[in-house]
């Protein structure tokens, strides 16, 4: 999966707005209800509604819940004096983080609230990279991945999974590696060699 | 033998709730995730998709009722919008697996849904019937081909992200040259490991690929 | 799809030119009608003693006879076990042999009392390089491809695979600020791409 396709499904999950115009109809989507919609009065929508109704100026975007300064900061102290992964407050979390704190978000502190997260991102990453070499290092073919996030694992991937199938299929035997490519043609060469040994016994 | 199954499978159907379009759509997002980090092509989920396009087509008609400018419409549009992309992204995922397994994926065909074994079977003879023919042009042993060589398999043991959905009730057993190792695996937990110790999982959909 | 296996089956190129490296192999007794082997040989003859390096593909079909000597291809071979024992990531193994690790695995398959070894020399091998083999392919973007020329073929394709996620994230992370920034990952990239092009002629 590529990270369009992880942003994609970070859009489904729910975020609270503040809508700007009032719409007493319940809008059925194949994706569940939404609305009622009163002016002034927070609801709850997948992400991808919330965009859009933002775009028309029709709505605000609060903040989640976890999307706060101080808390974030303390998750980084966390993440950075932890040796494992830290559970974070939403599976999305980077994914959502983009979503909403684009450069004109409704959030406050869009900028910093950015920058801490991009650093809890950071350590975690470096933190993961650093761990794919000594697993690989290490050898075995498992091992616990626990509260590492999607968006995380897909940048993991070819550093990790690549590396570990490679280091595998190097060390298993190989009944259908292609060097039987050839085999087709390893007939024609027995007879040159049965053809040769036939006038040295001879001789 | 059938009454039997009649009594005791179908009841089981009847308990379960009236499946909702939203939980059709979710294990559809799902089918998606997972066929697009396997390394096998999965069982087809095809009635699934049936009922969610014939969904998509009852709502496109709801929504030519709407005025264009409406908002209800611009969003009911652009939800249609995204569960086109999921389906037909999934789809592709699948057809692509079936083109670069094809040989294996005819002996395993269980897993299609009838429109993709129609699409198999076409594929083979464009892909197979030139290369044949080719083939025939070549002298002696160079012209041969041989079936079993040209079947790709999956290579079940690569190693995926996965992550459970449950308590799986046994341990999962993890070869590695001539050790074992077994591993408790509990709801949520995420773990990197062989595809074929958890293939089963996979399929039934108690652990999900990430 | 693993790597390894996209990379090693009927259909694939790398296996078809993984399979073209040569091994060194000696026939102890005369062998006929496979003087075309060799440009010195008299006749359609080939006399004892003869030593020819052949592609793999051809050694696959002659190794089981009686009378015919393979060597180990010199990059497998004790002095290089031991440099890259000391430190395989100095070693460039894109001159060495392009496909170090495929065709390694390869020349296994007909060394038998040399597979473990092989083997092993090859997973250390990988190992040892991967630690900097990440490094460089998450900052590709702002260095050299010194390093990048040294890599083996697949060595390549798995930084060239890391190198594109890293990519994809920036890209996706900065797409909020403007194209200045986003251009340059791109020029950057693209500067990567041909240039692992060029080793590839």
């Amino acid at each position: 999966m590529n990270t369009e396709e992880i942003e994609f499904l970070a859009e489904q999950e729910e975020v609270t707005i503040i809508p700007k115009f009032t719409d007493s109809r319940v809008v059925h989507l194949i994706s569940g209800d939404i609305g009622p919609f009163r002016a002034g009065i927070p609801c709850v929508v997948p992400i991808w509604v919330a965009k859009t109704l933002r775009k028309k100026h029709k709505c605000k975007i609060v903040a989640p819940e976890w999307m706060e300064l101080d808390l974030l900061e303390q998750k980084l102290e966390e993440e950075k004096s932890s040796r494992f992964f830290t559970p974070m407050p939403s599976d999305h979390y980077m994914g959502i983080a983009h979503l909403l704190l684009s450069d004109d978000s409704d959030i406050e502190h869009a900028d910093r609230l950015r920058l801490t997260i991009k650093n809890i991102w950071d350590v975690r990453v470096a933190k993961a990279r650093a761990s794919a070499d000594t697993f690989l290092k290490g050898g075995g073919r498992h091992a616990g991945i626990d509260h590492l996030t999607q968006l995380e694992i897909c940048n993991l991937r070819p550093l990790l999974l690549d590396a570990l199938d490679t280091k595998h299929q190097l060390s298993v035997p190989m009944e259908n590696m292609s060097a039987l490519n050839t085999s087709a043609a390893s007939g024609s060469l027995s007879e040159s060699f049965s053809s040769a040994s036939t006038p040295r016994r001879s001789q | 033998m059938s009454n039997l199954e009649d009594m005791f499978l179908n009841e089981e159907e009847d308990d379960e709730e009236a499946i909702t379009a939203k939980s059709v759509l979710e294990m559809i997002t799902d089918a998606w995730v997972n066929e697009k980090l396997c390394p096998e092509i999965l069982p087809n989920k095809a009635e699934l998709v049936e009922v969610m396009m014939e969904q998509i087509d009852q709502m496109e008609e709801n929504v030519l009722q709407l005025q264009k400018t409406d908002l209800r419409s611009i969003i009911h549009r652009q939800e249609l919008e995204r569960i086109r992309y999921l389906i037909r992204s999934y789809l592709r995922a699948r057809l692509e697996k079936i083109e670069f397994y094809s040989v294996w994926v005819f002996k395993n065909q269980s897993v299609l849904s009838p429109q993709e074994l129609a699409y198999l079977k076409e594929y083979l003879s464009l892909s197979v019937a030139p290369l044949k023919n080719l083939c025939d042009r070549f002298p002696g042993p160079a012209g041969q081909l041989n079936p079993k060589q040209m079947e790709i398999a999956p290579d079940l043991e690569a190693h995926v992200f996965a992550k459970s959905r449950v308590d799986l009730p046994d341990t999962i057993i993890v070869h590695d040259g001539p050790r074992e190792e077994e591993i408790t695996v509990t709801k949520d937990s995420q773990r990197i490991v062989p595809y074929s110790c958890i293939r089963q999982y996979v399929r039934d959909d108690r652990i999900k690929l990430i | 799809m693993s790597l390894f296996r996209k990379r090693n089956h009927y259909f694939s190129l790398t296996d078809v030119l993984s399979s073209q490296e040569r091994v060194p192999i000696t026939f102890q007794v005369a062998v006929g009608y496979l003087g075309e082997l060799d440009a010195s040989a008299e006749g359609n003859i080939l006399a004892a003693g003869t030593t020819l390096e052949l592609p793999y593909w051809l050694v696959t079909s002659l190794y089981q006879e009686d009378g015919v000597g393979i060597d180990l291809p010199k990059q497998y071979k004790q002095a290089w076990r031991d440099i890259l024992a000391a430190d395989a990531k100095v070693v460039n193994l894109q001159r060495l042999c392009k496909y170090f690790y495929e065709f390694g695995k390869l020349v296994s398959l007909i060394r038998v009392r040399d597979h473990q070894d092989i083997i092993d020399l090859l997973i250390q091998t990988l190992v040892d390089r991967h630690r900097e083999l990440t490094n460089w392919a998450v900052h590709a973007i702002k260095q050299e491809n010194e390093f990048f020329e040294k890599l083996d073929d697949i060595e390549q394709e798995l930084s060239r695979r890391a190198t594109s996620a890293e990519l994809n994230l920036s890209n996706w992370l900065q797409s909020d600020c403007g194209q200045i920034r986003k251009a340059e990952m791109v020029q950057a990239h693209d500067r990567l791409v041909s240039s692992s092009r060029t080793f590839n002629t």
